[in-house]
């Protein structure tokens, strides 16, 4: 009975053109690339000051993350069809903490910022990963990858330990999530039901379609996940940015447990992506406090209002709460610790 | 070929009610499986799984076995999960609270200090930064305490606090810095800073005029030799030539006027570094006096008078300025007004500085910046240009009748009047020399003792509410040639003819066999240490 459901379903998706939405985005793109080569220039007090922050600030988390989101896309259809079945996950240790350590660094060899993590973390689940350990890939590899290393080690150098309490903190956190969610009952409880949905319904087509058929449909079902987020917690993080003043964070910042929560609250708000926000905060580096900064650094590549969008996606409301307090809580115990004792 | 799905989702398994339902036997089932995992491992390394996420399922167990047990498993599982969850939160949320009233209770700590070791025994008012982990509130001078006792005051701003002392710090000395009751702008927490550092040593250079004659019957090089307060000795040669007229020392070279067998001068300039001496080019032959240095901005000066012999322009006292980083290696001649040569009597620097006062002929004198717009400013006319006050940039000037400082940073002139000497009506008056603006001065004096047939030479320090004897030869029999004050106005360098001594007769600057230069510190009183030779580079 299952097979003749199955047989049911399959021809309607296999009828579906699966890179329809492909070409029909191309074509709206196109059409509004001739009209804004033809359209007069726009006056240049068209918008109010708020108006053009809210639009500049929203943009520019989009045009920041986007390049990354596509990555992400790319590397996880990747992982998903072009990689031999199992070829990551057969190569993980078997015992559980050393796996978890390993997926931890995993980011160094995919580096791509928490953006492109979601889109790789969804690929990774499809094959096989628990959720707990796709948890602790998908937290630590915005931290632990050479691309955010770097760019924190130009911005910070190795004095005050900024770059290794954010290193040790993200490892740290990604792993305790992990094995906290390891021990949940129902880890598929955790997922949305459309990506549990999506997971068991594979990829949606038949294995004898070409690989590069597959991953342009694998590649137009992402895409139409991910950017509508994107789009979403950019534009949650503009209008945050243009609706809070910066000037309250900053007169926080000399307080040793304010200037923490205050620069958590920063990072949630900006969602900049873990390789530039090193030296986004390089610029608030005199006012705020070290442990204030450590804590930006580590709480916002795994928690901000983009990338709550974005895991949207995957996980349910209650599980993101939950995400978001443990990593709030750890962020400002490290952030807490640093200033009371450095 | 069947379609591909996830492993834990049986094929043809369709809609999300299908899934829910399968989800829920999934469910039931994973928790019993980790339920038994957790008991039976005791907290054991987890199952490491390869297939899809939500499987929890055992492969090949049915999920409709024993439902009861595994409802009551995955009930006891979901309990697991939830204290698991609840105690991570309830030790977070604990660690937060606890640092944070650790943090609030808290008060600034010291991030980091800064001063400039070498500048604080070298130029007035030397500043220490100490910066605070927090922004701090005002600091009141009285919250500052200083060991050994130096007046301070204090500024903050932000996270800086600035202590400025009085003055120029004592060589070879340990400071401890306390400010108490220090409060950040942000919260009540009152803590003290306290800060310890070392102010370093310095290099003493002396002149040794030799008059012994080598193996082969020619006389021995003169020398300069370079020691510190601390070193032992008379300290390595730095340099060395057949005759020495004079020298300066810089940061980092040497310049020496070395005399020929005419008694016409050279100027060599020499690398602490190594490499070849570098000859400074003279309009020709002469002699070379008023040799002066700026070390820190590579400059020296000097006035340079031709020879009987000369051909072309004379030279008399004509001003020069030689910088050492200049690429062309040629010196500079100050001129005067339009542009006109001068013949200068006297010349000096201002400390740590590129400008030059310079005192004419006729007895006017006034400002060159040689590396500035080389405009001249008057300083007016005085019979004596003596040298800058320690750690300052007053120019002390002697007149007949008085003697006045002149502040460079306003122009202000100040009319010395200083409190009388103890030997004021028992013995000659000679040099003085200004140790600080509120009107401390050391002075030689020349005594008639009973016994001897000569002047005894002490020198006696003098300020307003006390005057005493610094310094007077082991021996009555010898005599000081001459005397001046350490950079930082700790220590008079005092130069020691002995008996014996055996003048050298050198055309500029004679001096005499078997001298010696006892450095005095003025504030214990005693004579800490002494080298052969004489012109120390202090009075250079």
């Amino acid at each position: 009975m299952h097979m003749s459901q199955t047989t049911a379903v399959r021809p309607v998706a296999a009828r579906r053109r699966p890179g329809r939405g492909l070409y029909v985005g191309l074509i709206i793109i196109g059409i509004l690339t001739l009209l804004r080569a033809f359209a007069p220039a726009p006056p240049a007090d068209s918008l109010a000051d708020t108006a053009r922050d809210f639009v500049t600030l929203s943009i520019s988390v989009v045009i920041e993350s986007l390049p990354f989101v596509f990555l992400g896309i790319v590397l996880s259809i990747g992982v998903q069809i072009w990689l031999p079945e199992g070829f990551l996950l057969r190569r993980l240790p078997k015992n559980v903490v050393a796996r978890r350590v390993v997926l931890s660094l995993l980011g160094m060899l995919l580096p791509v910022c928490e953006c492109g993590n979601v889109p790789l973390a969804r690929g990774l689940i499809a094959k096989g990963l628990t959720v707990g350990e796709s948890m602790t890939f998908l937290f630590a590899a915005p931290i632990l990858n050479p691309v955010t290393i770097i760019t924190t080690q130009q911005a910070f150098g190795w004095d005050g330990g900024i770059l290794a309490w954010r290193i040790a903190g993200g490892f740290l956190i990604a792993n305790l999530i992990g094995y906290i969610y390891s021990r949940h009952p129902k880890p598929e409880s955790l997922l949305t039901p459309r990506f549990r949905e999506a997971c068991a319904l594979g990829d949606g087509h038949n294995a004898a379609d070409g690989k590069a058929r597959r991953s342009a449909a694998l590649f137009t079902k992402e895409t139409s996940a991910m950017l509508p987020a994107l789009f979403i917690g950019a534009g949650l993080a503009g209008l945050i940015q243009t609706a809070v003043s910066r000037d309250v964070l900053v007169t926080l910042g000399s307080n040793p447990v304010w200037s923490v929560l205050a620069l958590m609250g920063l990072a949630f708000v900006v969602s900049i992506c873990s390789n530039v926000d090193a030296f986004f905060i390089l610029s608030f580096g005199a006012t705020f406090l070290p442990g204030a900064i450590v804590a930006f650094l580590v709480f916002g590549p795994m928690i901000d209002i983009k990338m709550l969008a974005l895991l949207r996606t995957t996980f349910t409301a209650k599980t993101l709460v939950q995400l978001t307090l443990i990593v709030a809580l750890c962020s400002a115990v490290l952030g807490l610790a640093i200033n009371y004792a450095v | 070929m069947p379609p591909r799905h996830c492993a834990l989702f049986p094929a043809g398994t369709t809609g999300s009610a299908s899934v829910a339902r399968l989800f829920d036997q999934i469910g039931l089932a994973s928790a019993a499986l980790l339920a038994v995992s957790v008991a039976g491992l005791g907290r054991g390394p987890e199952t490491a799984r390869y297939d899809c996420p939500m499987s929890r399922e055992p492969h090949g167990s049915p999920a409709s076995a024993a439902p009861t047990e595994s409802s009551r498993s995955a009930r006891t599982a979901g309990r697991r999960f939830t204290r698991l969850f609840s105690v991570t939160i309830a030790v977070l949320v604990l660690l937060v609270a606890g640092l944070a009233a650790a943090n609030f209770s808290q008060g600034p700590r010291l991030a980091s200090a800064e001063i400039n070791l070498d500048a604080s025994v070298a130029r007035g008012n030397p500043r220490l930064l100490l910066t605070a982990n927090l922004p701090l509130a005002e600091v009141a001078a009285g919250q500052v305490s200083v060991s050994p006792a130096t007046e301070v005051s204090t500024s903050v701003n932000d996270r800086a606090l600035t202590v400025e002392f009085a003055g120029i710090l004592r060589y070879n000395t340990v400071y401890t810095v306390t400010v108490t009751d220090v409060a950040g702008t942000s919260q009540s927490a009152t803590s003290t800073l306290e800060y310890k550092f070392t102010t370093p040593d310095i290099d003493i250079y002396a002149l040794q005029r030799e008059r012994r004659l080598g193996d082969s019957g020619v006389k021995l090089p003169d020398t300069v030799r370079r020691t510190t307060l601390l070193g032992r000795g008379d300290g390595d040669v730095v340099f060395s030539a057949p005759r020495i007229q004079q020298y300066v020392a810089l940061e980092s070279h040497l310049a020496a006027v070395t005399l020929g067998d005419d008694d016409a001068a050279t100027l060599e300039v020499v690398s602490f570094a190594g490499g070849d001496n570098v000859q400074v080019p003279l309009p020709g032959a002469g002699t070379i006096e008023n040799l002066r240095a700026s070390p820190s901005k590579y400059l020296i000066a000097y006035t340079f008078t031709s020879g009987p012999d000369a051909q072309g322009r004379r030279h008399d006292r004509t001003p020069f300025v030689y910088d050492l980083t200049e690429y062309s290696g040629l010196p500079v001649e100050v001129t005067g007004v339009d542009d006109l040569p001068m013949a200068v009597m006297d010349l000096v620097f201002v400390p740590d500085s590129t400008t030059l006062v310079v005192q004419k002929s006729e007895l006017s004198m006034f400002l060159v910046d040689m590396l500035g717009d080389a405009v001249l400013t008057p300083l007016g006319q005085h019979a004596e240009l003596r040298d800058f006050v320690p750690g300052t940039r007053a120019l002390v000037v002697a007149d007949p009748n008085e003697g006045a400082t002149i502040d460079l940073a306003d122009g202000s002139v100040t009319t010395l009047d200083l409190a009388p000497s103890l030997l004021d009506r028992s013995a000659y008056p000679g040099k003085v020399v200004l140790l600080n603006e509120q009107g401390r001065y050391a002075r030689l004096f020349l005594q008639e003792t009973t016994g001897i047939n000569q002047l005894a030479s002490l020198i006696a320090v003098t300020d307003p509410d006390d005057s005493s004897v610094a310094f007077a030869p082991a021996s009555e029999s010898s005599s000081v040639r001459d005397f001046c004050v350490s950079p930082n106005g700790q220590y008079l360098a005092v130069e020691t003819i002995p008996a014996a001594g055996l003048a050298d007769e050198y055309p500029t600057l004679a001096a005499f066999s078997g001298m010696t230069t006892t450095l005095v510190d003025l504030d214990r009183g005693t004579s800490s240490r002494s080298v052969s030779g004489f012109l120390p580079d202090w009075c250079g």
